[in-house]
């Protein structure tokens, strides 16, 4: 019987098991998946070789997943956790201007998807099946979690567990709340040969990430964004009520990304009166019933 | 047991281990309880040994760890070191530090 070498269990529960590309090394899928979330490299944990796939099912189901891929999701997070919680004093500025960034670069997933349907920016998009990232061929998301599946492959594993008609269901959290994803106005060769190392997706645009245009596009969301949130901070602190740190934060966060699109992601102050906005947004934040057009 | 070949023969030493909730995707925490004269052991009996760190691997058993900590009794690392000290007398009074070692075994670990 095969023994997984990191939990010691077998494969009684029918957990899966994967096989590293070099070293032919054999695991369980969840055990080393979970381990490279804490490893340093891709080295096998038995000897140490390094291997960029791991290789799951055989026959027709094979897949490989790329490893290499997730890792630098998690370098780039743990980067963004780092520059997050860097200090007490000022955190609130290095969030904002991280979120800034975020937003321009990848964004949280979810939260973009449940506005838009339609994606803006996304940094890294993968099927959470196969791993592969031909974003051609992605077409489904889940509304939850963001998880990203190609079609075909939900369908092949609700196959192979023999719950054909059972497909449409997200294998992260279980949601059914499956949607079809668009791709913004790229056209369909310029998705075909994106490679999210060197190449994004921004406002339905594929761009070089390395560009100066690139770079000069991000200070213009940088400045955008930091002169919205000026106006939601001055609305903030003439609000009548003393609030706790938390709820500004929060409000603060809230109601800059929503006057931000509003105003198409740009910072107009000859067309709208954003101290106005501000003041009219904050104040629909506690009181939710106050209907307000933004 | 202090490895024969070592200046800890004879001694028994004693570890506090303390495994995290992520164990084993995170190292255990091992220390010397009992006190010990060696380049990569502290005061504290923090132990500086590579797979306890960022070697660490999750196909590592507690017996393979504490292997490794006996190879470390008997060959240590002092171009490692954690206490410099010990590492400096280790390199150039060989003779010096093996003695020191044997009194600290008589004196705490017998």
């Amino acid at each position: 019987m095969k023994e997984c070498p990191i939990c010691f269990e077998g494969d009684q529960d029918g957990d899966q098991f994967g096989c590293l590309e070099v070293c032919r090394h054999e695991f369980h899928l969840n055990c080393i998946r979970e381990w490279h979330k804490y490893s340093i490299d891709l080295k096998c944990p038995i000897c140490r070789t390094e291997s960029s796939h791991l290789n799951v099912g055989d026959g027709q189901h094979a897949v490989s997943v790329d490893l290499e891929m997730g890792f630098m999701i998690k370098h780039a997070l743990e980067h963004a956790e780092a520059r997050t919680t860097g200090g007490e004093e000022g955190e609130e500025e290095e969030q904002e201007e991280q979120e800034e960034e975020e937003e321009g670069e990848m964004g949280t997933l979810s939260e973009m998807l449940q506005d838009g349907l339609v994606i803006d920016a996304i940094k890294v998009i993968q099927c959470g099946i196969c791993g592969d990232t031909d974003a051609a061929r992605l077409n489904l998301y889940c509304q939850d979690c963001g998880a990203i599946y190609h079609e075909t492959c939900l369908r092949g594993l609700a196959c192979e567990v023999g719950e054909r008609n059972a497909w449409h269901e997200c294998t992260e959290c279980r949601s059914h709340q499956l949607l079809e994803l668009r791709m913004g106005c790229v056209s369909e060769d310029q998705v075909t040969s994106y490679d999210s190392r060197d190449y994004m997706i921004f406002a339905g645009e594929v761009r070089d990430k390395h560009s100066v245009q690139t770079e000069q596009m991000y200070d213009r969301i940088r400045h955008a964004k930091h002169s919205i949130q000026t106006h939601v901070r001055r609305a903030l602190d003439q609000y009548p009520l003393a609030l706790p740190r938390d709820t500004y934060k929060n409000i603060n966060q809230h109601v800059s990304r929503k006057l931000y699109r509003f105003s198409d992601n740009k910072y107009l102050p000859n067309q709208h009166d954003y101290d106005s906005l501000a003041r009219t947004a904050v104040h629909a934040e506690f009181f939710p019933h106050y209907h307000v057009d933004i | 047991m202090g490895p024969a070949d070592s200046p800890y023969a004879g001694g028994v030493f004693f570890l506090s281990i303390h495994f995290p909730t992520d164990y084993p995707f995170k190292p255990p925490k091992i220390s010397f309880t009992t006190k010990i004269y060696h380049p990569n052991i502290n005061a504290n009996g923090n132990i500086c040994l590579d797979i306890l760190k960022d070697q660490w691997s999750p196909a590592l058993t507690l017996s393979k760890v504490l292997l490794s900590i006996c190879s470390l009794l008997t060959d240590a690392n002092p171009d490692d070191p954690l206490v410099p000290e010990i590492a400096h007398i280790y390199k150039t009074d060989r003779s010096k530090y093996e003695a020191t070692a044997r009194e600290w075994t008589k004196k705490y670990a017998v």
